[in-house]
C-alpha cells in the first residue's frame, strides 16, 4: 500500500474495517463521529503507509491510529457520548452461555477480571488491551491521570489477589 | 497470523450485537486484530452499510489530486485551500516558467557583468519584462492550465486578477531585485526596474481583455526594448529608469490600475454572464 494502490486499500478495508468499526463503537455511542473515525483512520493509514514499518502487525498498527483518532475525536467534542465497554458502571447481564464460555475460555483470569470493579476495569481495558499511555486513557475518561494511575495500581493489586 | 483457535460462534454474535460481557469482549477484540477468519466471520454478522459509506468517503479523498508543493506550502502559511489551489494553478507557479524565469535572468545578470553598459542595458529590458510576461502567461486563456477553473469560481473577477497577480509578482519579483543587487552600478538600480515592471504588468492587464494578452505583452515588450535601447545608444541605459521617467512609469500604471479597477467592478456588476 505504501506504492499508492487504491486496490490494496480497498483489501485492507475489506479486511479489517469491519472489527475496527464495532471496537470503535464498543467505546463510543455516536455513530457519526465512529464512522469519522473510521474513515480518517484509513485516510491516515494512506498518507502514512509509508511510515508503517512492516515489523508489527497490520492489525495492530490500524488500531493504534483508531484509537488515537477516537481520543482526539472525543476531546475535541464533549457530547459525544462513551461506549458500552468504556462506560464505568455495568450494564451488562451475563447470559448463561457467557457464564459457560467465561467460565470455559478463562477459566481464572476470566472470573478474575468479572469480579473487580467497573472503574478498575475500563483502566486496564484501555491501558492493557487497548495498549494506550495512562495520559491518554486519562483524556478519553475525562478523570485525572492520577486517577487512571491509582485505579490501574489498584486493579492490578485485586487481580494478584483473585488469581493467588 | 493463522490460528488454530478461533472465536465462538455464540461469543462472536454476542459481540456484534454489543450485549457481551467485558471479559469475552476484550479476548474477542485481541483476536480479530490478527485472525481473517474471525474478521471475516464478523463481517458476515453485522450491517455493512456504515462501513461501506465511510469507505466512499476515503476513496474520495484517495482519489483527490495531492496538492502541489507551492499549494501545500501556501497552506501551511494560512491561505485557504481554496486559494491556495487557484494560485497554485498559476503558470507561474510551475517549474518550467520558474526555470525559464531564473535562466533569463541569470543571462542577463551575467551579460550585464561581462559587458557594461551593454549588459546593464539587458538587465533593464530584461527585469521588468519578466512579471509581464509572468502575467501574460497567466492570464493567457489557452496557455493558462486553470482557465476553466477561474471562469467558473465564485470570486469577484477583480479578486481573482489581484490574487493571481500577487502570485506572479511574488516568485518573479525577489529574485530578480537580489540579481539587480549583484550588478554594478548604483544599488537602487536593483529596485529601480520596479515601477516599469508594475506599468508593464497594470497595462498588460488592463488592455488583455480587447487585445489579448499575447499581443499586449508583446507591444509593452516591444516598446520597453526600444525604450532602454535608445536610451542606451544616446549615452546612460540607466535613462529610462532616472526619476522623471519614474514618475511618468507611476502615472502610466495608476492609471491603467484605475481602468483595471473600473472595468471589473462593472463586470462584477453584470455578474459575468458573459
Amino acid at each position: 500500500m505504501a506504492g499508492k494502490d487504491e486496490g490494496a486499500l480497498r483489501e485492507l478495508y475489506d479486511r479489517h474495517a469491519t472489527w475496527i468499526h464495532a471496537r470503535l463503537a464498543r467505546r463510543c455511542a455516536d455513530p457519526d463521529a465512529v464512522a469519522e473515525v473510521l474513515q480518517d483512520t484509513f485516510i491516515a493509514a494512506w498518507d502514512g503507509a509509508a511510515r508503517f514499518r512492516g515489523d508489527g502487525a497490520v492489525g495492530a498498527w490500524l488500531w493504534g491510529i483508531a484509537i488515537r483518532r477516537l481520543i482526539s475525536r472525543l476531546r475535541r467534542r464533549t457530547d459525544v457520548r462513551l461506549g458500552p465497554a468504556l462506560l464505568e458502571r455495568d450494564e451488562y447481564e451475563i447470559s448463561a452461555e457467557e457464564q459457560v464460555l467465561l467460565r470455559l475460555e478463562n477459566v481464572d483470569v476470566g472470573t478474575a477480571l468479572g469480579r473487580i470493579s467497573p472503574e478498575l476495569r475500563v483502566v486496564l481495558q484501555l491501558t492493557v488491551i487497548d495498549g494506550l499511555t495512562t495520559r491518554e486513557a486519562s483524556a478519553l475518561l475525562g478523570i485525572p491521570r492520577g486517577t487512571v494511575k491509582s485505579r490501574l495500581q489498584r486493579a492490578r493489586t485485586s487481580l494478584r489477589e483473585e488469581l493467588a | 497470523m493463522s490460528t488454530t483457535w478461533h472465536v465462538d460462534a455464540t461469543a462472536l454474535a454476542s459481540y456484534a450485537e454489543g450485549r457481551c460481557a467485558p471479559v469475552v469482549g476484550a479476548s474477542v477484540e485481541a483476536h480479530l486484530m490478527d485472525c481473517r477468519e474471525c474478521a471475516a466471520a464478523l463481517r458476515e454478522l453485522l450491517p455493512h452499510e456504515p462501513v461501506e459509506r465511510a469507505w466512499h468517503a476515503i476513496r474520495a479523498h484517495v482519489e483527490e489530486p495531492r496538492p502541489g508543493f507551492a499549494e501545500r506550502l501556501m497552506t501551511r502559511l494560512g491561505l485557504s485551500t481554496e486559494t491556495a489551489r487557484l494560485l497554485g494553478a498559476v503558470p507561474a507557479f510551475r517549474g518550467a516558467w520558474l526555470l525559464g524565469l531564473f535562466t533569463v535572468l541569470v543571462f542577463a545578470g551575467f551579460a550585464s557583468l561581462f559587458a557594461e553598459d551593454l549588459g546593464l542595458a539587458l538587465f533593464l529590458v530584461v527585469a521588468p519584462l519578466v512579471p509581464v510576461a509572468g502575467v501574460a502567461v497567466s492570464f493567457g486563456g489557452d496557455a493558462d492550465p486553470a482557465h476553466e477553473l477561474v471562469t467558473v469560481t465564485p470570486y469577484s473577477s477583480l479578486r481573482l486578477l489581484l490574487l493571481r497577480t500577487t502570485g506572479v509578482l511574488a516568485t518573479s519579483v525577489p529574485v530578480t531585485v537580489l540579481l539587480g543587487l549583484g550588478l554594478p552600478g548604483p544599488a537602487w538600480l536593483a529596485v529601480a526596474w520596479l515601477t516599469p515592471a508594475l506599468a508593464g504588468v497594470s497595462l498588460t492587464l488592463a488592455l488583455a481583455p480587447y487585445v489579448g494578452t499575447s499581443t499586449t505583452a508583446a507591444v509593452i515588450g516591444g516598446t520597453w526594448s526600444v525604450a532602454v535601447l535608445t536610451a542606451n545608444r544616446l549615452g546612460d541605459p540607466v535613462e529610462v529608469v532616472e526619476p522623471l521617467m519614474q514618475v511618468l512609469l507611476a502615472a502610466v500604471a495608476l492609471v491603467a490600475a484605475a481602468a483595471v479597477l473600473l472595468r471589473h467592478s462593472s463586470l462584477d456588476l453584470l455578474g459575468r454572464h458573459s
